[in-house]
This record gives C-alpha cells, sequence and structure tokens, in this order.
C-alpha cells in the first residue's frame, strides 16, 4: 500500500442555486437544519472525521460553493487536488436536473484529474420532504441521467428530513478515499520512476 | 414535460411578482426609521413616501421625534442610561433628560424593535434577541452575553461619537434638520478621521449618499428608476428569466435573521422590504445587463435598503459597482479576479510573513499567482462582492461602508490585509495554546485547513469594531497608510494588464496546431510559458521600491538576455 497516505478527503458541492448544497454540508456535517441559510458566495467549507471499514480515519474536508453560473470562473484553482465531487440537484426543479451533466463538464475541465473517466461523482436529488405534487424529476429520469454518466451513484436525499444524507456521504467518503489512495498511487509510480531515470543518466550539470 | 411545467410554473410565480410590483410601484419602501411602523398594518399606506420625495422620507419620521435623543438609537439596554452623564467627553446635558421617552414611544426613531415593539404583528416575538437595525443578535459564533458585554461599552462609544459629529456640524455651520444633517462639512484630514470612528446610525444613509455623491448621479437620472420598473414587468420572465429566478431565490436569503425581511406571522403579504429588494434587484438588471444579477449584490442592496430608500438604494448600488468595484460583479467576474491579484500583491508586500502560507513556491516565483489565484481567493473574493456584508457582524460592517463612501475602495483592501492579519495572529495563538499543535510539525494539508478555517471564522466574531479599526487597521506600526487608493488604482491596472497578456498569451498558444498533444500541454500550464507570458515587470509599491525588488527585476532582466 502507498507509504504517501493521504489523510484529508477533498470533497466538492456543485449545482445550481438554491438546490441545498449549503443545507446538505450542514446537514451531514453537524447534523443541523436550518430555514436561514444565506445565499453562499464564493465558497465555505466544513471538515468532518470520518471512519470507514471500522478502522480508516480520515478528515473529510466538504466545500460548498456559490449556485451562480458565473462563479465558476472563481473555482478553478480549488478544484485541483478534488478526491470527489458532489453533483447537486434540486428534485423540484427541472432545470437544476439538466445542468447536472454542464456541472460535471465543468468540474472536469478544470480539475485536471489524472483520469476523467474513473473520477468519482455522486449526485443527489435534495428535497426529497417536498408534496409529491411539485416533485418535477422522475426517479427514472434520474436513474438514466446517472447511468448515461457512467453508472455514477445517485441517492434521493432531504436535508431537512435527513433523509438519506449520511448514506450518501458514506458512499461520497468511501468513493473519495479509494480515489486519494489511487492518486497518491500513481504519484508514487511517478516518483520512483522519476529517480530512475536520474540513476540512469549521467548527473546533470548544475543548471544555472 | 418535465421542464414545461417547471416553466409555467415559474411564469405564473413571475406574473404574481409583477402584479405586486405595480401595486407597489408608488410605494417605494421606506429606509430603516419607518420600519417599525412597517409592520403595524394599518399604516403601510401612510408611510409611502411617493416618487422623487425620498427627502421627506427621513423628515417625516424625524418630525414625530423632536425632543427624542440619541439615546433612543444607542440604548436598548434600559439599565445603562443612567451612566451616560458620566462621559467625559459628554456636552450635551440635555440630552439625557429625555431617555424616558425611548421606551414610552413606540414611534421613535430608533430601529431597535426591543424599544419601540409596536403592539402589530410583531410583538409575539422576543424582540430583545434583535438589534437596532432588526438583526438577531446573537448567533453561532456570538453569545447573547458577548453582545451585551460588548454592546454596554460599545453603545457609549456611540454617544460619544454622535455629540462630537453633532459639534462638528455646528461649527461648520451646518443645521441638521430634526436631527439629520442633509449637507456635511467639505473633506478633511478631521472629517475623515469622524468618519473612520464611526458615522451616527441615524445619519448613515444621509452621510453615505452624500459623500457618495449620490444626489449628483440621481439628478441625472431623474425617473429612471421608474422607468427601469416599468420596464422590467413588461418584459419579466424573457430577456432576464435567468436573472429574475436567482433573484427570486435570494430575496429570502439575504438577512433572514433580521427582522425587517421576515415574514411576520399574520402578515397576508410579504415583507416591505423583500418587495422593494426585488425591484431594486430586477431593476438594476435591468439597467446595467453587463451585470444583470450577481449574487452578492443582494447583500448591498439589502443593507442600504435599511438606511436609504428605495430609489437610492438603487443608485448608490449603481455607483458601488460601477465606482467603487468595477468589473467585480459582471458575468465574468474579472474585476474580483482582477481585485483578488491586487489583494496578493498587497500581502506579498505588507503581510510578508503570511505570504507564504498561502502562495505555493512555485506560483510564487515569478507573477504567476497573478493568472492561477491561490485557493484562499476563493474566500476572500466574497469579502469584496459583498463589502464584508455577512462577513462580519452588523456594527463592523457598517464602520467599513462607512469609510467606504468617504475613501474609497481602497479601504476593501487594507480591511481584507487587516483581517488577514488577525487570521495570522488567531493562527499563532491556537498553535501555542495547543501543545499538541506547538510540538508536531504540520503536513501543508493541516495548514491549509488551519488557514482556510482561520479566514471562515476570525471574521464572523469581530463584533467590536474597535478590535480592528483601533487596534490594525489605522494604527501607525502596521504601516497601511501608505495604502492609498491611487496605489490601488495603479495595482489594479497593472494587474488587468498581466491577466490580460497571460490570456492572450495562452489563446495563442492553445489555438497554435501542435505536433505534440503533450508538448502543447506543457506550454499552456508550465512556468516557462507563464514566465515568457508575463514580462519581468514586478509590480513596485510606491513606498517601499525597496532593495529586495530592485535586485528581483534586474535578476529578472539578466535571466531573460540569457535565454535569448
Amino acid at each position: 500500500m502507498s507509504s504517501r497516505k493521504k489523510n484529508i478527503l477533498k470533497v466538492i458541492i456543485l449545482g445550481d442555486s438554491g438546490v441545498g448544497k449549503t443545507s446538505l454540508m450542514h446537514r451531514y456535517v453537524s447534523d443541523k437544519f436550518s430555514q436561514q441559510y444565506k445565499a453562499t458566495i464564493g465558497a465555505d467549507f466544513l471538515t468532518k472525521e470520518v471512519t470507514m471499514d471500522g478502522d480508516k480515519v480520515a478528515t473529510m474536508q466538504v466545500w460548498d460553493t456559490a449556485g451562480q453560473e458565473r462563479f465558476q470562473s472563481l473555482g478553478v484553482a480549488f478544484y485541483r487536488g478534488a478526491d470527489c465531487c458532489v453533483l447537486v440537484y434540486d428534485v423540484t426543479n427541472a432545470k437544476s436536473f439538466e445542468n447536472i451533466k454542464s456541472w460535471r463538464d465543468e468540474f472536469l475541465v478544470h480539475a485536471n484529474v489524472s483520469s476523467p473517466d474513473t473520477f468519482p461523482f455522486v449526485i443527489l436529488g435534495n428535497k426529497l420532504d417536498v408534496e409529491e405534487s411539485k416533485k418535477v424529476v422522475s426517479n427514472r429520469a434520474a436513474q438514466d441521467m446517472a447511468k448515461s454518466l457512467g453508472n455514477v451513484p445517485l441517492f434521493l436525499t432531504s436535508a431537512k428530513g435527513s433523509i438519506n444524507v449520511d448514506t450518501a456521504f458514506e458512499e461520497i467518503a468511501r468513493n473519495a478515499l479509494q480515489q486519494s489512495q489511487a492518486d497518491a498511487d500513481a504519484f508514487e509510480d511517478d516518483f520512483n520512476d522519476a529517480i530512475n531515470i536520474q540513476l540512469d543518466g549521467e548527473p546533470s550539470s548544475c543548471g544555472c | 414535460m418535465d421542464g414545461g411545467f417547471a416553466a409555467s410554473k415559474f411564469e405564473s410565480t413571475v406574473k404574481a411578482q409583477n402584479k405586486g410590483r405595480t401595486l407597489y410601484l408608488a410605494s417605494k419602501s421606506p429606509s430603516v426609521p419607518n420600519l417599525n411602523e412597517a409592520f403595524q398594518s394599518d399604516v403601510r399606506p401612510r408611510i409611502s413616501p411617493g416618487r422623487g420625495q425620498s427627502q421627506l422620507n427621513v423628515l417625516s419620521v424625524t418630525e414625530e421625534l423632536t425632543g427624542s435623543s440619541v439615546i433612543d438609537l444607542y440604548g436598548d439596554e434600559e439599565d445603562e442610561q443612567d451612566e451616560q452623564g458620566d462621559e467625559d467627553e459628554g456636552e450635551n446635558q440635555e440630552d439625557e433628560g429625555t431617555d424616558g421617552l425611548a421606551s414610552d414611544n413606540p414611534r421613535s426613531f430608533t430601529a431597535s424593535p426591543s424599544v419601540s415593539a409596536p403592539a402589530g404583528n410583531i410583538s409575539s416575538r422576543d424582540l430583545s434577541h434583535y438589534d437596532r437595525y432588526g438583526f438577531k443578535k446573537h448567533n453561532s459564533h456570538i453569545s447573547q452575553e458577548e453582545y451585551h458585554a460588548w454592546w454596554d461599552d460599545y453603545s457609549r462609544y456611540c454617544v460619544r461619537r454622535k455629540r462630537k459629529w453633532q459639534d462638528l456640524l455646528e461649527k461648520s455651520g451646518l443645521v441638521s434638520v430634526n436631527g439629520v444633517p442633509d449637507r456635511f462639512p467639505p473633506r478633511s484630514e478631521k472629517l475623515k478621521r469622524y468618519v473612520r470612528k464611526g458615522i451616527p446610525a441615524e445619519w448613515r444613509g444621509q452621510a453615505w449618499w452624500y459623500f457618495a455623491r449620490g444626489q449628483e448621479k440621481l439628478n441625472k437620472n431623474k425617473g429612471v428608476y421608474d422607468k427601469l420598473l416599468a420596464a422590467a414587468s413588461e418584459r419579466s420572465g424573457k430577456a432576464s428569466g435567468r436573472d429574475l429566478e436567482v433573484i427570486e431565490r435570494d430575496l429570502h436569503r439575504t438577512f433572514p435573521e433580521n427582522i425587517h425581511f421576515q415574514r411576520q406571522p399574520n402578515d397576508t403579504e410579504e415583507p416591505l422590504m423583500i418587495q422593494s429588494l426585488r425591484r431594486v434587484l430586477v431593476a438594476f438588471s435591468v439597467y446595467n445587463p453587463k451585470i444583470g444579477y450577481c449574487q452578492s449584490m443582494n447583500f448591498l442592496a439589502g443593507l442600504l435598503l435599511l438606511f436609504l430608500d428605495e430609489e437610492r438604494t438603487f443608485w448608490m448600488l449603481v455607483i458601488i459597482t460601477s465606482r467603487y468595484l468595477p468589473g467585480v460583479h459582471n458575468v465574468n467576474l474579472e474585476g474580483v479576479n482582477v481585485d483578488q491579484g491586487v489583494l496578493m500583491l498587497c500581502v506579498k508586500e505588507y503581510l510578508p510573513d503570511f505570504w507564504p502560507k498561502i502562495v505555493p513556491k512555485q506560483h510564487a516565483r515569478n507573477n504567476e499567482f497573478l493568472y492561477k489565484l491561490p485557493p484562499i481567493t476563493l474566500c476572500t473574493a466574497s469579502w469584496f462582492m459583498s463589502c464584508f456584508v455577512g462577513v462580519v457582524p452588523i456594527e463592523t460592517t457598517l464602520r467599513i461602508w462607512d469609510c467606504l463612501f468617504y475613501e474609497e475602495s481602497h479601504i476593501l483592501f487594507k480591511m481584507s490585509l487587516s483581517m488577514l492579519k488577525i487570521c495570522e495572529q488567531d493562527i499563532a495563538a491556537a498553535r501555542q495554546n495547543n501543545r499538541a499543535l506547538r510540538s508536531r510539525t504540520l503536513s501543508k494539508d493541516d495548514e491549509d485547513i488551519e488557514i482556510f478555517q482561520a479566514i471562515q471564522t476570525t471574521p464572523k466574531k469581530l463584533l467590536d469594531p474597535q478590535q480592528i479599526f483601533d487596534r490594525i487597521l489605522f494604527k501607525r506600526r502596521f504601516s497601511l497608510n501608505n495604502l492609498n487608493q491611487e496605489e490601488i488604482d495603479r495595482c489594479r491596472k497593472y494587474v488587468t494588464s498581466q491577466r490580460l497578456k497571460l490570456k492572450n498569451y495562452a489563446d495563442i498558444m492553445g489555438n497554435r496546431p501542435s505536433a505534440n498533444e503533450n508538448a502543447k500541454r506543457d506550454i499552456k500550464m508550465g512556468p516557462e510559458f507563464v514566465e515568457s507570458a508575463l514580462s519581468s515587470e514586478i509590480y513596485g509599491f510606491r513606498r517601499s521600491l525597496t532593495a529586495a525588488h530592485w535586485n528581483n527585476s534586474i535578476k529578472e532582466k539578466v535571466r531573460q538576455i540569457r535565454r535569448k
């Protein structure tokens, strides 16, 4: 196993404005819900200690972002080094669901991940607590979308009603840990390669 | 199907809004002095200031107040009022006699619901939890006890400062009509000092308007606001449908903790403040399509509405987004990126110890950080976009705003530097206090988290403005005094051109057909590229064209020559 084990898992929450990103983060990290969250400007983050499979302990760093489209240009720098990306839509807002794919693409463009095909995403359909008549995104449509994006795990959640949030974040943590280990291993390979090259070649004269 | 349903739903919401908008077209909402009345539903029609008569707005309220004192506004704790006479600076003894009026007069000028609770809709709430602007006193960062301990002192400070202001106005031959001056003395070092120490709360609206030269703007644009409102109701749901949607969602996420923005249990309509906020933001999105609506403007407009009527709020928003924060709210947010670049240059200059902690070495080597802004700028960007509203507690915010309208935007940079300085101190103190941390060398990841945590929570605890104003911002030793508006403007130009150069270069390199995809990629990202794209001109702060800078720029030149 990798010796350079990263104990911090960086998770980024993306999605349209008002889908409940801040609420989900607070529900997961501090098990609280409030009707009084303000619109997020820039980004906020919270950390939580997670234990997985009984023994692995890590610090999960959850980043909550502004949902308005134009804020994407600010996020570029901090997408890097993410271990998992959470895409959130609101089950009562069709537009937010349609935008899931573009949020994913946007992330991949800027995050500069080593292998875009295997990078872990998790989709959350939030506000499950609202009355049936207001829901406009069918479960079927959501499942199809998740499948089309490469079998991305999908959870229907309610930050308000505390439905499925923990389960979803457990999955997120597991995915993030896997990704982080994969990255660390890749790093180690690179590192070893670099050393080999040095050993094989002539010691280069000092560059001035 | 799904989409169609949502769209039609949205349309109907918009229609409903339009109805409201037309209904209230002529009744721009009042500034805070009237707000307490606004809760008495029967006075709603009466408080409408009517178009173009915003001036009357303030007057009509203050007329009712003849004889009530400044303490109305400052003494929301009855027990402290007796002690006012002890103040050494207290000259206006006549103020003392009227203390009692505050709590007796339900229509008093004060915005503090605790003393002026009308018998109307909000009586069911415990108003002692709200401050004089209607904000909740305590939150997850500040306890009720902390709040009262601080307010006990600060309210007296405010009373003292108001007396000073009154003296100053008198000496300048300016009369205040019913307690609120409509003009202020000409600009001077003394006036600047007074502004830095805080403008009396009940004069703020008028003072901001005056210092920002709002009337000038309004005179040039008579009737424009109403036309915008009319235009907005005609074409809503079409042109700026996207903006409207975001505005609608943000209305209730602006000041949910402020009583004036909350729907009261017996209210049949939305709070007036919410209606005003909607109109101002929608009108703005029509007025300036380059910006449209940008999240964070809700905070700017929301705070302005607590102090100014709707039309003035609108023009102040125009002034802030064009004069003080040019380009910051534009669709591409380039202005905020430029300002973050400027801030980073300032950090390098004024907080050299903090600098290496926030900018990775490889990006600090040349000006790369101006293009690849370090992650903390994601947090500091919001300080600029919302001018600290919601970032620091309300009294501190207001003191920053006092300075902003008098001294312009460089105050935001100074404030940010001061804030980072406090964060730095907090981090050091936390390490000092935690033995485990002291003995351990932190990993880069841990250090980053530490910094982010400080940047997020430290500002929220700055209940007392003095903590940052006296102890850091205007302290001589911190030498921020050299950072003036001229310097910031120069710096902004520099960063703008550097970012543009880099962008152009990236475009050219990116478009050039290349045999080797990887090579192209390297060119795109590598430091070599940045180095050649960004010229070696290094920004020199005026005061401190130090040897170090000089050497660096020579070194850079030599390096370039050698490469050739």
